[in-house]
């Protein structure tokens, strides 16, 4: 019966990837991969995964635009006093499309997490962290300032709060996520050279961002796991509410809130982990945009993501 | 060595072996032996390996295979030996009871053991009086028997037998470092580490004078490692243990119980170091240490089921073993292999168990095992259930696999001994060969029963003395009974537990069977939850104080603390009952101290300012009925009997205890309710209810059996719990557990109206040892018994009620009239309380 149920789940979500659909996806600001709001946690209550990890990860990411955006990222966590957890993850990202390509040093993202409540059957983590932008949002290319999909930092600061339970076979995170700051985002459509006037349809496609400071996010992720012995496989909702506005800097030099700027984007994923024993394991994650904001100047939309990880245990 | 043997035969055949076996070569090898030289004994017996009756020589011939640790080969043959001694009043016949007395210890054998240990050193005292080598040898090894159970004692008789060696010999002797060692044990048993230390270096310095290293100083090593350890002390328990498997290799090689038991052990300081991997290879070393020769390299691979030495020593290691599998596949490999690999060395440990308990005699012993036995079982289970999580296509095998061994581990002795109740029937006995078993089952559950009162200690001695004899000639009639009827010996043996398809066919619908099992080393509960179509286990940690609860219940309800009763009713209720159980009937199996509450009063809902009247007990959506194991579940079918028969029996009055006025009206009411449904009853009330007279009774004959008396429980001796009866001339009015085991019933029904009826000992891997159980075994299809001291009034009425809802309920259960009449007392305004009506409870359906 349960597998049955699977194979269903399975099935629903090749048929929900396969559809084509018009719309962006996977719009996370970071937050979805901290801490408690990370997918396909460990859950084990008999088996000794080990307290510090570090982790190798290749992403690649392609939007409904032109740039493909590859990331490589280092994640280390390290337990304090067997309760608590500090992450800290640095990547390197490129990114390639019609306006040209960039690569750089990404934010650093740092998180603590605290196990809350540990019962038999669920436990329930609290995270809290902070996104440190490497650069201010406003690096160019050819000379002209990129596109926020160009750009190898998101140029704020972020606090990040969130909470997870997890059980065996669910998990269940949500997560909230404000910048603090603005970028320095100067890019214009009439300072892009890379584009024809024939396209300049194309490049209006890239929503102006100004001095942008985000919007506040929201997200709830919503994960069934299937545990084996040494693998593990889920499936997964991830709607990211944008609630406030993101705020621009205007042609006229004003800050305005920008409409159309709020609303969800909805992403499934799957994925899963195989574990070569309790120190080494590689993890697989596929994501695909189901619905987005109808407004995205901050660059974060994709239309499908993939990663594959490698950690190690000690 | 074949062609030798041969030609030995050949030479005594016609007469011209030039060798006889005579007392000085006895001497000469026994020396040889006490000394440890296995291998020049070995070459000196060679030669008369083809002679086969001469008891001095098996004697020998057994002392080597025992110093060899081949147990079973020196229990035959010092059998052997004592059958064929013609003077019974000599050393070396003295010698022999007591060597076997040793290797009934090394077999778990213990009561047993103790019985040919007091026999020796009686004969030896009339030999050669108490200040002679041999009875101060007698008396160390009595000490060594009581090692374990007894410590104290063991420590009073190794002192009498140092203070008897050292008015003998020099400080140098042997004896004397035995003594010590023997000691030093005790001292590390008891935790007094610098005492023991002292004692194992005076043993050695005594086998260093001696010039030679043996065994002996092997096995003080040993032991000087394991003080060591438990001091905390590692790098001298490591090398304590290296000297003492260098000088097992040089001694004895690489075979031997000693070496697997010494081996298991070094295995066990690896795996305090955490090398789980380095800990596997050790233990693996000690299971082809149990064997002749090695049986596989592969760490994965469990030992064959036979061959092996020392099956408690195999034990053992298997479960060291086992739990390192685990370890390592929780902590690193994460590969299910490991998981699969714990399970295929308990499924080993299972049947060495079975193997085991067949060997041993007495029910002590047995239960001693079974305490071992549960041990292993925690491990299968505990991995069993992690396999079922985590397997990807075989999660019901595991589960299967996992009730498997929850049922193993419970009322193993109860069910053998229903078994061979039962094998005697089926293999056509002869009536006159069963009563004379009756006979001396009756005479050893006599003089059991004497013994359990500790009686002066030469009255003890003389009951000893007899109780030997009898086992003796109970042992030799079951042997006689295995040879003669075969069917009877496949039969007995024949104990496993139904697989979960066998009890689902004995199950109707809206019916449930609900398996308990607690794992003590991880606090954990299984519930097994079986219905005709369904089964699933959950596993529930409990609190540190989970036994709080229960005590909380029973105290609750016994001294009507509503409010306490009410917290634990449902707490309890939170932990126990498995989900998605249908409204209908339920059979519980409990284990442990869970057969001592009433399920029929935990509270379905948290409730405040109810009355008693008014809260939701589980009896309210469930018929309720206990078993002992699933086995005795499915056996315990109604007979349909046609005979309309009945027993009723009241004392009423008592010498000792109050008197019970109601029991009188409740036989009366009863009486007339089943003579009003063509029932003929006997019905022996005041004098009439003598012991005697019951015993007399064709007790089989009757469907209801209904006895309104008192009951004692006496929880630390269980053969001490009885049934108060009428005294006469030849019985003393008190019926005991023993008395009660030899009645044969066949009885529908049993009810005991009396005192704490329910309860007993309770025994890890047996369960509740006491009058229900004895009930059981003598033929009882269904008991309705209690579980605290009740209202004499309220009792009558309960049971009047309960005959009269199942004369006039046509259902073939007892769960449903035991219902109704318990739900007539909540509903009255005197007894809804469930003091009154929760403590009968139904064992059966």
């Amino acid at each position: 019966m349960r597998q049955i149920f699977f194979y269903l789940l399975l099935t629903i979500f090749f048929i929900i990837v396969s559809t084509p659909t018009y719309s962006q996806g996977c719009s996370d600001a970071g937050f979805c991969t901290m801490g408690a709001m990370q997918p396909d946690q460990v859950y084990s209550k008999k088996k000794r995964i080990k307290l510090r990890s570090i982790g190798f990860s290749q992403y690649r990411g392609t939007t409904t635009l032109s740039p493909v955006i590859w990331v490589s990222t280092v994640d280390a966590t390290f337990a304090v006093k067997r309760k608590n957890s500090f992450q800290l993850k640095l990547p390197f990202q490129a990114v390639k499309g019609t306006l040209g390509s960039n690569a750089g040093i990404g934010d650093l993202s740092l998180s603590l997490t605290r196990n809350l409540i540990n019962t038999k059957k669920f436990s329930i983590n609290g995270s809290i962290g902070t996104k440190i932008p490497t650069n201010n949002g406003n690096s160019e290319i050819d000379g002209a300032p990129a596109h926020a999909y160009y750009q190898t930092s998101l140029g704020t600061n972020d606090l990040i709060v969130g909470a997870s339970l997890i059980s065996k076979k669910w998990l269940f995170a949500v997560g909230y996520q404000q910048a603090l700051t603005r970028n320095e985002s100067q890019f214009t459509w009439g300072q892009t050279f890379a584009v024809s006037d024939a396209d300049s349809s194309y490049i209006e496609k890239y929503e102006l961002g100004r001095n942008l400071k985000r919007g506040i996010d929201v997200m709830l992720r919503v994960e069934r796991s299937f545990r084996y012995s040494n693998f593990n496989f889920f499936v997964a909702a991830l709607p990211i509410v944008r609630i406030t506005k993101d705020k621009i800097t205007t042609k006229e030099g004003n800050r305005s809130k920008l409409d159309g700027t709020t609303g969800m984007a909805l992403s499934a994923l799957i994925g899963g982990t195989y574990h070569f024993n309790t120190n080494s394991s590689v993890k697989f994650v596929y994501g695909h945009k189901i619905t987005d904001r109808e407004v995205n100047p901050d660059g974060l939309t994709r239309d499908n993501v993939m990663s594959l990880s490698y950690y190690y245990n000690f | 060595m074949h062609f030798i043997k041969q030609l030995i035969s050949t030479l005594l055949l016609l007469g011209l072996f030039p060798y006889s076996f005579t007392q000085s070569t006895y001497d000469a090898i026994r020396e040889l032996l006490k000394q440890g030289d296995l291998i020049t004994a070995e070459k000196e017996l060679l030669p008369y390996s083809p002679i086969t009756d001469n008891p001095e020589l098996l004697v020998i011939r057994g002392d080597y295979y025992l110093r060899k640790g081949r147990n079973n080969k020196a229990i035959e043959t010092f059998n052997k030996a004592l059958t064929l001694f013609n003077d019974k009043k000599n050393e070396n016949y003295a010698f022999c009871l007591n060597q076997l007395a040793i290797a009934y210890w090394n077999e778990g054998n213990n009561t047993r053991a103790l019985e040919y240990a007091f026999e020796a050193q009686a004969l030896r005292k009339k030999l050669v009086g108490s200040t002679h080598e041999s009875y101060a040898a007698s008396l160390n090894d009595i000490g060594l028997i009581y090692s374990n159970s007894n410590p104290k004692e063991a420590l009073s008789y190794y002192q009498e037998a140092l203070n008897t060696y050292y008015l003998i010999y020099d400080a140098s002797d042997n004896k004397i470092g035995q003594a010590h060692v023997n000691m030093g044990i005790i001292h590390k048993n008891l935790k007094a580490y610098g005492s023991a230390i002292d004692e194992f270096n005076q043993a050695l310095s005594v086998w260093k004078v001696k010039g030679r290293k043996s065994i002996r100083s092997a096995f003080t090593h040993r032991y000087l490692a394991e003080t060591y350890s438990e001091m905390g002390v590692k790098e001298l328990a490591t090398k304590e243990i290296k000297q003492a498997l260098a000088i097992y290799s040089n001694t004895v090689g690489k075979h031997h119980p000693d070496v697997a038991s010494t081996l298991t052990y070094s295995g066990v300081l690896k795996l305090n170091e955490e090398k789980t991997d380095s800990a596997l290879t050790i233990f693996h070393k000690a299971l082809n240490a149990n064997f002749d020769t090695n049986f596989s390299q592969n760490e994965l691979n469990p030992p064959p089921t036979n061959g092996f030495f020392n099956g408690f020593v195999l034990l053992n290691t298997l479960f060291h073993k086992a739990t390192t599998l685990e370890r390592r596949y929780n902590s690193k490999s994460l590969k299910m292999r490991d998981l699969e690999a714990v399970v295929n060395h308990i499924l080993v440990a299972d049947t060495v168990i079975d193997k085991l308990r067949r060997s041993l005699v007495k029910e002590n012993d047995k239960i001693e095992l079974g305490k071992l036995a549960i041990k292993l079982y925690e491990v299968g289970i505990r991995s069993c259930y992690q396999a079922h999580s985590v397997s990807f296509s075989r999660k019901k095998h595991f589960l299967e696999q996992a009730y498997y061994f929850a049922e193993k581990s419970k009322s193993s002795v109860l069910l053998e001994a229903i078994s061979d109740a039962k094998a005697k029937n089926f293999a056509g006995i002869p009536a006159s060969i069963l009563t004379t078993e009756d006979k001396l089952k009756a005479d050893i559950s006599f003089i059991e029963q004497k013994l359990a009162q500790k009686p002066a200690k030469e009255v003890a001695l003389a009951y000893q003395a007899e109780l030997f004899k009898l086992d003796n000639a109970y042992q030799t009639f079951t042997k006689k009974l295995e040879k003669e009827y075969p069917s009877y010996y496949q039969l007995k043996y024949k104990v496993s537990p139904p697989s979960i398809a066998e009890i689902q066919i004995s199950i109707q619908k809206k019916e449930a069977l609900i398996d308990y099992f607690i794992d003590e080393s991880s606090h954990t509960l299984y519930v097994f939850a079986i219905t005709r179509n369904n089964v699933s286990v959950v596993e529930r940690v409990l609190p540190e104080d989970f036994d709080r609860y229960i005590s909380g219940l029973r105290n609750g309800i016994s001294y009507q603390q509503q409010e306490i009763y009410q917290t634990s009713g449902y707490k309890l209720y939170q932990y126990l009952m498995p989900d998605g159980i249908s409204k209908g009937k339920i059979t519980i199996i409990p284990t442990g101290r869970l057969g001592i509450i009433p399920f029929e009063a935990l509270l379905t809902k948290k409730t405040k300012d109810k009355s008693y009247q008014e809260l939701p007990y589980l009896i309210n959506d469930f018929e309720i009925g206990y078993a002992y194991s699933s086995s005795l579940f499915i056996q315990e079918q109604l007979n349909n009997k046609t005979t309309n028969k009945a027993l009723l029996c009241a004392p009423v009055s008592f010498e000792e205890m109050a008197d019970l006025p109601g029991t009188k009206q409740e036989v009366n009411s009863i009486n007339q309710l089943l003579t009003d449904s063509s029932f003929t009853t006997t019905q022996l009330v005041s004098e009439a209810a003598q012991e005697k007279t019951i015993k007399n009774l064709n007790l089989n004959e009757y469907k209801y059996i209904h006895l309104a008396t008192h009951g004692v429980v006496n929880a630390s001796q269980p053969e001490l719990s009885k049934v108060f009866l009428v005294k006469d001339e030849s019985e003393d009015g008190e019926l005991y557990t023993g008395e009660l085991y030899n009645l044969k019933l066949n009885a529908d029904l049993v009810s005991l109206s009396a005192c704490e009826t329910g309860l007993g000992k309770i025994q890890r891997g047996e369960g509740i040892v006491g009058l229900s159980r004895s009930l059981l075994y003598a033929g009882a299809k269904n008991l309705v018994v209690s579980l605290w001291t009740v209202s004499d009034a309220s009792t009558s009425q309960l049971m009047i009620d309960l005959y009269q809802n199942i004369l006039s309920n046509s259902t073939n259960r007892y769960s449903t009239p035991l219902r109704s009449a318990k739900q007539a007392l909540i509903s009255s305004s005197d007894y809804s309380a469930p003091y009154y009506w929760a403590p009968f409870i139904l064992v059966g359906r």
